[in-house]
């Protein structure tokens, strides 16, 4: 697939076009980590953590590529891996003693949020997935889940945003008045 | 409506980024000073954030189950890559460098070969004279085995030339010691050269045969020997017959030569002594002095023949 394929195929929420660029550039990309006092382990995520970067961007309809794809992937694995260096380096020199805080109210909530959104309906989950994750337009939204118009859209993404609102309280209030 | 319905409204229009820039400063002032909707707040950048990261850990998860090679694999198939590179890269190598050296010697070839573009326009027969001085090593005997074999012919060439050199100083019988061939009769001497060259066409496709014609000319012609004799009766005579030339006297222990003429007519012989030609008949049984030629005509047309 040439550059301007792959663009295309992402744009239109192909997934596949992830993964051939996941396999094409995979030696690649992990090799920028390795090299660099990474794990494989780590030079994975770093490499996927790109690759979702460059899908939103892609998706998002804002990216203006002025250079190959393997070339913008790289640089998005070089700052991430240069960010995760930075997060090490200031851990380690950190207190150790220190205790590290762990709000385990909100990973508990987070949990339950993640329950509720695989009770969410499938158009649900796509509209606030492409609106808050991919950072999609309404009108694109709207034309991709051909809806009648940006209004209508808007309208279902409200509705759905209100109903796992409500479904995360529901659950959230149920599991608090059980402590 | 209770209040965190109205929490909502306030809230998910600043998470969307729908707020005008009066309205974000205000919000974010009720936030600092408003407890509840600040919790409520946390509420909402929570959920929004499980959004993001339940697609994360979808697209995460494909791309996990996607089958990447092991890394020894990836490094084995590379090496594997490099030993075809390396030997694709050798064989072009020693291919290049073959046809380079095969470039070179077809350069060199060239080189000798052309030295003059006028060469190039050479004929055959310039080409054979070439290549003669090259490969025909003795000339020579081949021109004296094919003298002895010749006899008047049939040719277009109405004249061969045979010349033989002889002093009295031998005993009783003296051979021919040096036999020149005059050079129309010597070319298809040349051609038997090329006989032995497999990058030159035969004789036959060349439209030259000189053992065709040595043969035919051998089945017509028959050797003539020549002695010489020293009995003391007779000082300058000589006997010709059945193609045997006695020759009788010292000579002074002068050279003397032969000369034999070929024709359509048949042979002519001559002895050629002290600047002097000397008739010889073709049926002289009895022994008879030699008589020099006094026709000045026929002795200029003999004379170069001799210089020669």
């Amino acid at each position: 697939m040439k550059d301007g394929e792959i663009l295309a195929a992402i744009s239109k929420g192909e997934e596949s076009a992830l993964d051939y660029l996941y396999k094409k550039y995979y030696r690649m990309m992990t090799k920028i980590v390795i090299s660099n006092s990474g794990s494989e382990q780590e030079a994975k995520d770093i490499y996927q953590d790109a690759l979702i970067v460059f899908w939103q961007k892609v998706m998002s309809g804002n990216l203006v590529l002025t250079s190959k794809i393997s070339t913008y992937i790289y640089s998005i694995c070089l700052n991430l891996w240069r960010k995760e260096l930075d997060r090490k380096s200031r851990i380690s020199g950190e207190e150790k003693d220190t205790p590290v805080y762990m709000d385990f109210e909100r990973e508990e909530r987070k949990k339950i949020i993640n329950q509720c959104i695989n009770e969410l309906g499938d158009t649900c989950n796509k509209i606030l997935t492409y609106f808050y994750f991919d950072g999609m337009s309404m009108s694109d939204i709207a034309e991709r889940l051909g809806f009648a118009n940006t209004d209508t859209a808007k309208t279902k993404k409200y509705k759905c945003k209100k109903r796992l609102d409500n479904l995360v309280r529901s659950k959230y209030s149920a599991s608090d008045f059980l402590d | 409506m209770s209040p965190k319905i109205n929490f909502f409204d306030q809230i998910s229009p600043f998470l969307d980024g729908q707020l005008s820039g009066t309205e974000k400063v205000e919000f974010e002032k009720q936030l600092q000073n408003d407890p509840l909707l600040k919790g409520e707040f946390q509420f909402q950048q929570d959920v929004i954030s499980s959004v993001k990261d339940y697609r994360i850990a979808q697209l995460k998860t494909r791309l996990n189950n996607i089958p990447i090679p092991a890394p020894n694999t990836m490094v084995s198939t590379n090496l594997a890559a490099l030993k075809i590179a390396g030997s694709l890269l050798l064989i072009s190598a020693i291919g290049t460098g073959g046809y380079l050296y095969y470039q070179n010697q077809v350069n060199t070839q060239s080189t000798v070969g052309t030295t003059s573009p006028n060469q190039i326009e050479l004929s055959e027969e310039d080409l054979i004279g070439h290549t003669m001085i090259e490969e025909l090593p003795t000339p020579p005997q081949i021109y004296a085995e094919d003298i002895e074999n010749t006899e008047p012919q049939e040719q277009d060439e109405p004249l061969t030339v045979k010349r033989e050199i002889s002093t009295s100083s031998s005993t009783k019988t003296s051979q021919p010691q040096n036999i020149v061939r005059e050079p129309r009769s010597v070319q298809p001497t040349i051609i038997e050269g090329f006989q032995d060259e497999e990058s030159f066409p035969s004789e036959d496709e060349l439209g030259l045969s000189f053992k065709t014609f040595d043969e035919k000319n051998n089945k017509e012609i028959a050797q003539v020997e020549v002695s010489n004799t020293i009995d003391g009766k007779h000082s300058f005579h000589y006997q010709h017959y059945n193609n045997k030339l006695f020759l009788y006297g010292d000579f002074n222990n002068i050279p003397y030569e032969i000369l034999e003429l070929n024709n359509a007519k048949g042979r002519k012989l001559y002895l050629f002594y002290q600047g002097e030609f000397y008739d010889i008949k073709s049926d002289q049984e009895e022994i008879a002095p030699l008589v020099e030629i006094k026709d000045r005509k026929l002795f200029n047309q003999l004379s170069p023949l001799i210089e020669n």
